[in-house]
């Protein structure tokens, strides 16, 4: 790995100030960005890296009146084994306990999972291989190329990727709140194929916390080729507010986490079999397959449907 | 029983009943407290003080030349030691030495055109740092001619495919074959046996190229010095990495070879090898590294790759269609087989400048079933995905198994009844086999017709069943040299790199046994500095290591009885004996001394068993089981069980057998369900060289082993044992019970993902 320099950060306004630098990168975990930094895959590599665990009181997991408000830095092991996320964020406790591997829950972050870059091998190929569209080049390479992971869903910001964190649909179906060092956005909101970024952030713009109202009955469901240390195929988190509608949130599928109102529709009237299954086949009504990944419109489909009957079965 | 009928157990002791050690549980190797501990040093862990770093120049495109290299703006870096280019006399000269079958496919050791992406070309760099090497690297100025490029073996054939080593063939890509085999073969009449067949079907096969994946990315370390046991010709010594297991086509010989050096000249290190399947195409960085330090005064230099340059080594793709003509009965009576296989970049498994084995899988095994009519022909291309090693045997057993597969599919049969009545090798050890096997799977509880059982939990139940041979291996011969030292201990002394397959554990077994000592009182260890001293054969050492152990430990232990016997007052050797490390009189074992003071005693032997060569040797059976479950839904398969039931002749070591068919059987489900290589066909890019995208099992995702080692001493080791080798690393038994599973169309290519189950149950579209 290239040397750079490390600065250490007391406050997030700080690191937030540093950060707006363009050769300034940030780290919390580094279970992303050093295996990015290794391979040099991006196509500007930073001089400083600014350092966001000597930051205090950015770790914690807190009830806060019907909310759960979780710091940044708070590791993904932590969330997963948290009693106050079980009852009342489910779809987020599992969604973080199917995250990489046992190591990596014990070292990265919720703001770094939900920070992360696409997993696409053409966009993460060492040495900058291909100049993508999300690179300021002129074409997705896995439109043409081997698209078996890729978006079922369609394009965005001319990008085929598709989204990789577990987390990101959990949060989109509770309804959570992404609290940075500018603004408040709201998850489903937050996540975009954005340049380099998988969100929205600007330059200089840091997360601090997100808010997670309580929801009394949400689930996750993953859907990898291994048992651990895989990205998602497709995950699916479903969730029913307070006022007993249920959104259903498809990752991996496409760029970015989708909430899927279609499906949403289907189970209006209550989840049974029948519905569930309606929801799942209204999720993957309007497709549009890659040349290698149609068979991931059949396990969106059925995890669509497996999600949903979790939430009355258990 | 053909294989039966010519063999032979020779030496001695072959026959024996009773073992103190052998056999048992509970004795720690030799390696297991290093590399539990981590005190075992990998070539990536070496280092002295000055330590440099070498890397090497690799092409960004699918095939590409250099058409000029200008160096000099990489050359002004700080840092920067030394880099050389193809145009360097001696670089350009090397290897100097090539075994005679190097007769095709030979590429410079540091040439100007590259074969695949991330080849190593051009030039090599040496620097204070990895970072420095690499920012060098970046500097060095290279015109590319790109070229067009192959991936696939199928293409390479195809007329009016572009010609990729027309110095090879300007003809076609159809590479040479190692020992000149034959293209075209037939047993029999395929034709007339055609028309004797009840049924006839067409089944195909293919396979995808498998990384030899390594969790730690090889490096060479080298430097040259002063040597403390003396420098007999007044120059300095070269010490370098021991990387191999393969006594003529390893790195550490590789590297003698390379520079024309003698073996008293080399000095191995380490003997630990990284994880990885066999050591073929790792010879380019073992060559180059005490190049490097030579022209550098001998300072200590590291070549090193990251982890997907590490991938630049693979099992070769193949491709089988196969007709089969078989009887009601389930007796199979003519086979008609293609097989297009890929010979790789170099033309042949090989290292990084060669291709000198091809070995095609073709219709082999098919001659080991009672069926009179077999017809094979093969093709084999070159390619630019990779290099390709070894991994000759073990395909040879699945097309045979599919057809067993097919039949029983077709006539509603039990398909290990289907082995039974077509494998005509080797009895007992199949019967053997198949009869404990079928036990601790509980086949005949699980065993069902296709598409016929569906699980609780609402997924499709399959099993299969598939034999294969347990090839014993007798290349070339072992030398094991033992000594009783004064302190009453006897010493064996070995210098090749260890790859877990544990072998200094099983002869230590083997010589207390014979000799009559405590276990702790045989010393098997590491004398780097002797590479000439013992020397293997290929992977499989279960068959010569320890025989030649046997016939060492039984020479030596009479050498010291007749010198010693009288000093328990014995009147000849014979009425002494050796228990427990003491000398003891047999008419009364209380009268014992130890062996300690008594003089040094030593003894060799080199050889092997009396067998035949290479593949011809087949003495024992091994037959798996393969239980999953199907997600109709996701196409996702689960395997359920994997039961090896593994003749081993006679086992040695339990903890090292046992432990090596379940490090089989997790390969083969790895194979079996998630690993290929992919590249980006429209650039020849490599796309998954890490350990994310290339998918080998995790903990969590091991099946369930229930193995069971029979033991019918047919094997041609000592106490006629045999190994394990490539036997289970077969990824067709799972396919063929997703087939079970799910009825229809046995699915082509592996692996086994989502969509091409989901394919074979008709859920979405073939592939092309």
């Amino acid at each position: 790995m290239r040397p750079f320099k490390h600065i250490q950060a007391s406050t997030i306004e700080e690191a937030a100030a540093l950060a707006a630098h363009e050769d300034v990168m940030v780290i919390a975990g580094g279970t992303d960005l050093l295996g990015t930094l290794k391979d040099e895959c991006l196509p500007y590599y930073p001089n400083y890296i600014v350092d966001l665990k000597t930051i205090p009181g950015l770790a914690s997991i807190e009830e806060q009146g019907d909310e759960i408000v979780i710091g940044a830095l708070a590791k993904l092991q932590d969330i997963a084994d948290s009693e106050l996320v079980r009852t009342h964020a489910q779809a987020l406790a599992e969604a973080c306990s199917r995250a990489a591997s046992p190591t990596i829950r014990q070292m990265g972050t919720l703001g770094g999972n939900i920070c992360q870059m696409h997993r696409c091998w053409y966009f993460r190929c060492p040495d900058n291989r291909f100049v993508c569209a999300r690179k300021g080049g002129k074409e997705c390479y896995a439109y043409k190329g081997d698209n078996r992971y890729h978006s079922i869903l369609g394009i965005e910001g001319g990008c085929l990727a598709a989204s990789s964190h577990d987390t990101a649909p959990a949060l989109a179906a509770l309804g959570a709140t992404i609290v940075t060092t500018a603004r408040e956005i709201p998850a489903e909101e937050f996540f975009a194929a954005n340049g380099l970024r998988s969100n929205i952030l600007e330059n200089g713009e840091l997360v601090k916390k997100v808010r997670v109202p309580k929801t009394a009955n949400s689930r996750f469901e993953k859907f990898a080729l291994r048992k651990s240390i895989d990205f998602p195929l497709v995950n699916c988190a479903v969730a029913e507010d307070a006022a007993h509608q249920v959104h259903i949130v498809l990752g991996a599928c496409y760029p970015s986490p989708k909430r899927m109102t279609e499906a949403e529709e289907a189970v209006k009237g209550g989840i049974t079999e029948a519905s569930a299954q309606a929801a799942g086949d209204a999720a993957v009504s309007k497709v549009m397959v890659l040349s290698k990944n149609e068979y991931k419109v059949e396990i969106a489909r059925t995890l669509v449907k497996r999600t949903l009957l979790r939430l009355i079965n258990e | 029983m053909p294989g039966m009928a010519e063999w032979k157990l020779e030496g001695t002791n072959d026959e024996r009943q009773e073992f103190k050690y052998v056999g048992t549980w509970d004795h720690p190797g030799r390696q297991s407290w290093d590399m539990t501990s981590g005190a075992a040093k990998y070539p990536t862990d070496l280092y002295k003080d000055g330590t440099l770093y070498g890397m090497c120049l690799r092409s960004p495109y699918g095939h590409a030349k250099i058409r000029s290299l200008d160096i000099s703006e990489a050359e002004k870096i700080k840092g920067v030691k030394l880099i050389l280019t193809y145009e360097d006399e001696e670089i350009a000269s090397m290897p100097k030495y090539i075994p005679s079958y190097f007769t095709f496919g030979q590429s410079p050791l540091l040439g100007t055109e590259a074969e695949f992406e991330g080849d190593e070309v051009g030039c090599v760099v040496v620097a204070e740092s990895e970072e420095i090497c690499k920012k060098a690297l970046d500097y060095v100025k290279v015109d590319w001619e790109v070229l067009p490029f192959i991936l696939d073996c199928r293409e390479a054939g195809k007329p009016g495919a572009p010609i990729l080593r027309p110095e090879m063939n300007p003809e076609s890509n159809m590479t040479g074959n190692t020992f000149g085999a034959a293209i075209k073969w037939e047993n029999g009449n395929v034709e007339e046996g055609f028309k004797e067949a009840d049924y006839i079907e067409t089944i195909e096969y293919g396979r995808p190229m498998w990384s030899q994946f390594r969790s730690m990315p090889a490096a060479y370390f080298s430097y040259w010095d002063d040597d403390p046991w003396g420098n007999p010709d007044g120059e300095k010594m070269c010490y370098v990495t021991n990387h191999a297991h393969f006594p003529t086509n390893g790195p550490l010989v590789s590297a003698m070879t390379g520079m024309g050096l003698h073996e008293d000249k080399v000095r191995a290190l380490s003997p630990y090898m990284a994880s990885r399947y066999c050591d073929f195409v790792e010879k380019r960085g073992a060559q180059l590294s005490p190049v490097l330090s030579k022209r550098l005064g001998g300072a200590p230099v590291k070549m090193v790759c990251t982890r997907r340059q590490a991938f630049d080594a693979a099992v070769p793709q193949t491709y089988f269609t196969i007709r089969i003509g078989f009887k009601e009965d389930g007796t199979l009576c003519a086979v008609h087989c293609k097989n297009v296989h890929q010979s790789g970049a170099r033309g042949g498994y090989g290292d990084k400048t060669h291709g000198h084995l091809v070995l095609p899988p073709n219709a082999q095994g098919f001659k080991s079933t009672s069926c009179p009519n077999i017809y094979s022909e093969m093709e084999y291309y070159v390619t630019n995905g990779a290099c390709t090693t070894a991994d000759p045997g073990k395909d040879v057993w699945e097309p045979v198994n599919l057809a067993f597969a097919k039949i029983a599919d077709v006539l509603g049969m039990d398909i290990t009844d289907v082995i039974m009545k077509n494998v005509i090798i080797t009895q007992p050890s199949l019967e053997a086999c198949m009869e404990e096997g079928k036990k601790a799977f509980r086949w005949d509880e699980k065993w069902h017709l296709a598409g016929k059982r569906v699980l609780e939990d609402g997924r499709y139940h399959g099993v299969a069943a598939r034999a294969c041979w347990s090839m014993t291996w007798g290349m070339i011969s072992y030398n094991i040299n033992l000594r009783l030292n004064t302190d009453g201990k006897v010493y064996m002394p070995y210098s090749e790199a260890l790859i877990g397959t544990y072998w200094p554990d099983a002869v230590q077994m083997v010589i207390a046994e014979e000799m009559g000592m405590k276990l702790e009182d045989v010393i098997v260890y590491y004398a780097g500095n002797y590479p000439n001293w013992q020397k293997g054969d290929a992977a499989d050492r279960g068959s010569t290591c320890t025989w030649a152990a046997k016939e060492a430990a039984i020479m030596l232990k009479n050498r010291v009885l007749n010198a010693i016997y009288m000093y328990v007052g014995a009147a000849s050797p014979e009425e002494a004996d050796i228990v427990d490390s003491m000398l003891t009189l047999k008419a009364d074992p209380s009268v014992q001394i130890p062996l300690v003071g008594l003089g040094q005693f030593g003894e060799g032997f080199c050889g092997k068993p009396n067998v035949p060569f290479q593949n011809d040797v087949v003495r024992t059976m091994n037959v798996d089981f393969c239980e999953v479950a199907v997600d109709p839904e996701t196409g996702m398969v689960e395997i359920l069980d994997y039961t090896a039931a593994h003749d081993f002749g006679k086992v040695i070591r339990p903890a090292s057998a046992m432990g090596q068919l379940e490090m089989a059987l997790t390969m083969a489900s790895g194979r079996a369900l998630r690993e290929e290589i992919i590249w980006d066909e429209n650039t020849g890019v490599l796309l998954n060289g890490n350990m994310y995208d290339y998918k080998v099992p995790t903990a969590l995702d091991q099946p369930v082993m229930n193995n069971v080692a029979v033991e019918t001493r047919c094997g041609g080791g000592a106490y006629g044992s045999t190994g394990v080798a490539h036997a289970h690393t077969n990824a067709g038994p799972v396919g063929c019970a997703i087939q079970n599973a799910i009825g229809g169309d046995f699915i082509v290519m592996q692996p086994y993902t989502p969509d091409r189950v989901l394919a074979a149950m008709g859920k979405i579209k073939k592939e092309d």
